[in-house]
C-alpha cells in the first residue's frame, strides 16, 4: 500500500518550469533515493512533499490522505524535513537543538517531559552524537553538526523523512553510519526519501530509485534498473566504470564526456 | 513804493504763519506705525494705542492661552519677529523685550529704526513706571494714566479686603516653574495678602522646582495656572497630576488663566482680583 | 535565572520608591498611606514615587521583552525598537494625537496612535531588510525609519498649536519618567498586557525559528502569523511604554544581549528573563537620572544612551567580521 503519493505535481519557480507533471511514489518500509544533475529539481520535489511547496497542479497524498488537508500541527508529526546547508542561526547547546524536534508533540501549554527528554536521547545516541550533546553547535564541526541535525529530525519520530543531502558533509565512516541508520528508520514501517549525490551509496541503501531530469521523471525503479551505464552516462554526461564485487555489480561515475583527453 | 510794503507785509505775515505752524506738532512725533516683537510688550501696545497706529504684534499675543489681549491682537498683522518681515511696515517705533533677537534688534538699530528695549518689572511701582514710559512714547499719556488708577483702584480694593490671616501660597507654573521673591507673582501674592511659600524656601526669580519639593513644601494655597482652548502639551498636562487635587483636600487649590500673570503688566490687577474671590 | 531576576526587580523597586528630592522615611510613610491621613510624604510616596516606580517596570520590561522578541524574528542581534526606529514611530503617532487635540477627547488614543506608529514601522523594516537580512541592511533600515521618524516628530511639533510643543520634543526624542502619574499607568497598561502576552506565547516559534524557516514551517508553525504576532506584540507594548514616557532606546539591545548566555542563547527562553531585566535597568537608569547632583533631572533616555551607546559600539566592533 502506498503512503506517500505525488500525482501530476508542476512546479513554476520564476517562469522556469522545475517540475513537469512529475508522478511519485514511496511505501512503507522503503528507501526511496532521489537522483539527478544539480538544479533538475529534486529539492523542489522534495519541499513539495513535505508541504511546504504548494505544486501549481497535482497534488500530494500520505496514506490516500490529501496532505494539505491534514493540519498542520499534525502533519508536522508526521513528516520530518532535513533541508540541505540547513543554517542554525544561534549557538545552541546540543541536546537542546535536537530537542526542538519534539516540538510537535509538545502541548500548548506544557513543556517537554520526561518522554520527550528519552526521545531526544534516543535521536542522539542513533547518530553517535550523544558524547557532544553539552556542546555548543557552531563549535562542531561540519560532519558532527550535519549528525546533530539529522538527530533533530529524528527526534520528530516521524512517519516520514524527507532529507536533502543527508550524507554530503560526512566522512566515510559516518556516511555508512547515516544510510544504515536511513534503512534503520524505514524498517520500523516508515517512509525515508533522501536526495543523494553518490550513486554508489544510492545504489547499495536505496530500495528504490528515482531519477529526475530537467524537471521529469527520467526513470524509476530498482536500483539496478536504473543505475545502469546508458542511463548515467545520458543523464549526467558521463562515463562510468563499473566495480564487480560479491555483493553485486556497481556503476562509479569515471570520466566526463564532453572532457576529450583525461587519464583513464 | 506800495509794492514795497506790500511785500514786507506779506512777508511780515508769512513768517508768522510760519511761527505758529512750527508750534503745531509733527505728525512724525505721534508714532503711527508701531511694532512690537515681544508678547508682554505686545500688552501694553495693546492696552495703550490706538489700533490705527499698531503696525504689527508678535505672533504669540494672539494665542489665548498666553496673551491678555488676544482679542485684540486678533484684528492686526503679526510677525514672528524677523527683519525681513518687519521692514516693509516701515515702522516709526519698535518695542522688544531683553531677550527678542539681538541680531535683529541690532540690525534695525543700525539701520536706523527706533528702538526701545522693556524689561520686565518685578513689582508694581515698576509697572506703573513702564506704562507711564511706553504711554508717553506713544503720545497717549492719559490713556495711560486711565488705566494705571483703574489698575490701582483694583488693587487698593485687594488690599482693603485682604484681612490679617496670613496664608501660605505658592504658584507652579508648565514644566515646574515657581516664582519666588521679587518676581510679580510675589508682589501680586503681597497684596492679596498671601505669604510666598516658594519664597520662604529661599527661592529668588523663577526657577524650576520638583514637585515633590512643592507637595513636600505644603502651601495652604496652591495656585496653578489654568489652560483655555490653546492646545494640548505635556506640560500643561502636567498641572493636572493628581497629586494637586487630593494634596490640596481641604486646602485652597486655585487656577488662574495663564494669560493673567505671563506677562507682568496692570492685568496681574485682575490676577489679584481672581485670588481675592478665591480666599477661603 | 527568572527567579533571581525577579529579585533584582523587586529590590529595585523599592529603592526607586526611596528615592527622589524630597527625604522619604520608607516604611513610615508606607505604613501611614494605608491610614486615613497619609500626610504630604505619603501622597508623594503613592501620586509621585509609585506610578513612577511601575511604569519604569512596565516600560522596561516592554523594551527589553519587545527586543528580545524582535531579535528572534529577525535572527539578528542588533535589533532594538530604538534602534530600528520603532520606538521613534511610536512617538510620532503620539505626538499628532496629543499636539493636535485628539488625545483631548480620549485619552487611550494615545497609546493606540503609539502602537499604530510602532506597527508600521516594524512592518516597514520587515519589508525594507527582508527574513534574512544581515546585520548592516538591518541598522541601515533603521537609521533610515530613525530619521524619517524624528524629523516628522519635529515638524509636527513645530506645526503644533501649543507654544509649548516645540521644547517638548525634547520629551519625546528622549524619554523621562518624570511627574507621572496613576493616570498613565491605567492609560498603558491594557495595550502593554496585550503585547506581553502575544509575545511570551511565541517563545516556541522563535526557537524553532533558529533552524530556518523551512524547518520551523515543517515543525508546524504558520510563519506569517508568527510574524504578525511579533510585530503586533512590539508594537502594541512598545507603543503603549513610548505613549507615556517617549522614546527610550537601548534597553532591547543591551539586556538581552547580556542575559543571552545564561539561557543557552535560546530565543524562546530569552523572552521572559529579558522583560525582567529590561524592568531591572529601567528602574536603575531612573535612579540614577535623580540622583546625579544636578538641577535639571537628567532625560531618561539620555542615561540609557550612555550605557547603551558605548555597548553598541562594542557589539559591532565584536560582530565587525560578519557585518557585511
Amino acid at each position: 500500500m502506498s503512503a506517500l503519493a505525488a500525482k501530476g505535481v508542476t512546479v513554476s519557480l520564476g517562469g522556469r518550469e522545475v517540475l513537469d507533471n512529475v508522478d511519485f511514489e514511496a511505501k512503507r518500509g522503503e528507501v526511496v533515493g532521489l537522483i539527478g544533475p544539480n538544479g533538475a529539481g529534486k529539492t523542489t520535489l522534495l519541499r513539495v512533499l513535505t508541504g511546504l511547496m504548494i505544486p501549481d497542479r497535482g497534488a500530494v497524498t500520505l496514506d490516500e490522505i490529501e496532505l494539505m488537508s491534514i493540519p498542520r500541527v499534525s502533519r508536522a508529526k508526521l513528516i520530518a524535513y532535513l533541508p540541505a546547508d540547513a543554517p542554525v542561526y544561534w549557538p545552541l547547546r546540543v541536546d537542546r537543538l535536537v530537542a526542538l524536534g519534539r516540538i510537535p508533540h509538545a502541548g500548548p501549554w506544557s513543556g517537554l517531559n520526561e518522554a520527550d527528554a528519552e526521545m531526544t536521547e534516543s535521536a542522539m545516541a542513533r547518530t553517535d552524537v550523544l558524547d557532544l550533546s553539552s556542546r555548543v553547535i557552531s563549535s562542531l564541526s561540519n560532519g558532527e553538526r550535519a549528525r546533530v541535525l539529522i538527530a533533530r529530525a529524528l527526534a520528530v519520530e516521524p512517519e516520514v523523512l524527507l532529507a536533502d543531502e543527508p550524507v554530503s558533509s560526512l566522512d566515510p565512516y559516518h556516511q555508512l553510519q547515516v544510510m544504515e541508520l536511513l534503512q534503520d528508520v524505514a524498517t520500523d514501517n516508515r517512509i525515508v526519501v533522501a536526495v543523494l549525490h553518490d550513486l554508489t551509496l544510492a545504489a547499495r541503501f536505496c530500495d528504490r530509485i528515482v531519477l529526475i531530469h530537467d524537471g521529469c521523471i527520467a526513470h524509476h525503479g530498482l536500483p539496478e534498473a536504473v543505475l545502469t551505464s546508458d542511463i548515467v552516462r545520458s543523464v549526467y554526461g558521463v562515463e562510468t566504470i563499473t566495480a564487480s564485487t560479491s555483493a553485486g555489480d556497481f556503476v562509479v561515475p569515471w570520466r566526463r564526456i564532453d572532457s576529450g583527453t583525461h587519464s583513464p | 513804493m506800495a509794492v514795497r510794503t506790500f511785500i514786507r507785509h506779506v512777508v511780515r505775515i508769512l513768517a508768522a504763519v510760519l511761527f505758529v505752524i512750527s508750534f503745531v506738532p509733527s505728525g512724525a512725533a505721534k508714532p503711527q506705525r508701531v511694532v512690537s516683537l515681544n508678547l508682554c510688550t505686545d500688552q501694553l501696545v495693546l492696552l495703550l494705542a490706538e489700533p490705527g497706529n499698531i503696525a504689527a504684534v508678535s505672533y504669540l499675543s494672539q494665542d489665548i492661552t498666553n496673551s491678555y489681549m488676544a482679542a485684540s491682537a486678533r484684528k492686526l498683522p503679526t510677525t514672528r519677529g524677523r527683519v525681513e518681515e518687519i521692514l516693509p511696515l516701515e515702522p516709526d517705533l519698535i518695542f522688544a523685550g531683553r531677550f527678542t533677537s539681538q541680531g535683529s534688534v541690532e540690525f534695525l538699530r543700525r539701520i536706523g529704526y527706533r528702538i526701545v528695549i522693556l524689561d520686565s518689572p518685578e513689582d508694581f511701582p515698576g509697572i506703573r513706571a513702564q506704562v507711564r514710559q511706553v504711554a508717553a512714547l506713544l503720545e497717549e499719556q492719559e490713556r495711560g494714566e486711565a488705566l494705571l488708577s483703574e489698575m490701582d483702584r483694583r488693587l487698593e480694593r485687594a488690599k482693603q479686603a485682604a484681612s490679617g490671616n496670613q496664608l501660605t501660597a505658592a504658584f507652579y507654573l508648565p514644566n515646574g516653574y515657581t516664582a519666588g521673591g521679587k518676581t510679580p507673582v510675589d508682589a501680586v501674592l503681597e497684596i492679596v495678602g498671601f505669604k510666598n511659600r516658594v519664597a520662604e524656601l529661599g527661592v529668588t526669580g523663577t526657577t524650576i522646582l520638583s514637585m515633590e519639593r512643592l507637595i513636600a513644601a505644603n502651601p495652604d494655597v496652591l495656585i496653578l495656572s489654568s489652560f483655555g482652548d490653546g492646545g494640548t502639551s505635556i506640560a500643561q498636562e502636567m498641572l493636572n497630576h493628581p497629586v494637586f487635587a487630593k494634596s490640596m483636600k481641604g486646602k485652597t487649590l486655585v487656577r488662574v488663566p495663564t494669560r493673567l500673570w505671563v506677562c507682568s503688566g496692570p492685568m496681574l490687577a485682575e490676577a489679584v482680583e481672581l485670588l481675592m474671590q478665591s480666599r477661603p | 535565572m527568572l527567579v533571581a531576576l525577579s529579585v533584582v526587580v523587586l529590590v529595585l523597586f523599592i529603592a526607586s520608591l526611596a528615592t527622589g528630592h524630597v527625604s522619604l522615611p520608607l516604611i513610615r510613610t508606607l505604613v501611614a498611606s494605608f491610614g486615613d491621613d497619609p500626610g504630604m510624604l505619603g501622597l508623594i510616596l503613592i501620586e509621585i514615587r509609585l506610578p513612577r516606580a511601575l511604569l519604569a517596570i512596565i516600560v522596561g520590561g516592554s523594551l527589553g521583552l519587545a527586543g528580545a522578541a524582535l531579535q528572534g524574528l529577525l535572527r539578528n542581534p542588533l535589533a532594538d525598537p530604538g534602534v530600528i526606529g520603532v520606538s521613534s514611530s511610536a512617538g510620532l503617532g503620539a505626538v499628532l494625537v496629543i499636539y493636535f487635540g485628539i488625545a483631548a477627547e480620549w485619552s487611550l488614543a494615545v497609546p493606540i496612535a503609539a502602537m499604530t506608529g510602532a506597527a508600521i514601522a516594524v512592518a516597514l523594516l520587515l519589508g525594507l531588510a527582508g527574513r534574512d537580512a544581515g546585520p548592516l541592511t538591518l541598522i541601515l533600515a533603521g537609521v533610515a525609519v530613525n530619521a524619517f521618524a524624528g524629523a516628522l516628530i519635529s515638524l509636527a511639533l513645530n506645526l503644533a498649536p501649543s507654544p509649548y510643543a516645540v521644547i517638548e520634543a525634547v520629551f519625546w526624542l528622549l524619554g523621562s519618567l518624570a511627574d507621572r502619574s496613576f493616570t498613565h499607568v491605567w492609560i498603558s497598561l491594557p495595550l502593554t498586557l496585550v503585547g506581553w502576552i502575544l509575545l511570551a506565547t511565541a517563545a516556541r516559534p522563535l526557537n524553532a525559528l533558529s533552524l530556518g524557516d523551512d524547518v520551523a514551517r515543517s515543525l508546524g508553525f504558520n510563519l506569517s502569523r508568527v510574524r504578525g504576532q511579533v510585530v503586533l506584540g512590539a508594537a502594541c507594548c512598545v507603543g503603549a511604554g513610548v505613549a507615556v514616557s517617549g522614546a527610550i532606546g537601548f534597553v532591547g539591545l543591551v539586556v538581552p544581549h547580556l542575559l543571552r548566555p545564561f539561557v543557552g542563547h535560546e530565543p524562546g527562553r530569552l523572552l521572559i528573563a529579558s522583560g525582567l531585566g529590561g524592568a531591572a535597568l529601567l528602574l536603575a537608569a531612573d535612579m540614577a537620572a535623580r540622583l546625579l547632583p544636578i538641577t535639571h533631572e537628567l532625560r531618561l533616555g539620555v542615561v540609557t544612551a550612555l550605557i547603551g551607546a558605548p555597548f553598541f559600539l562594542h557589539l559591532i566592533v565584536r560582530t565587525r567580521r560578519t557585518l557585511i
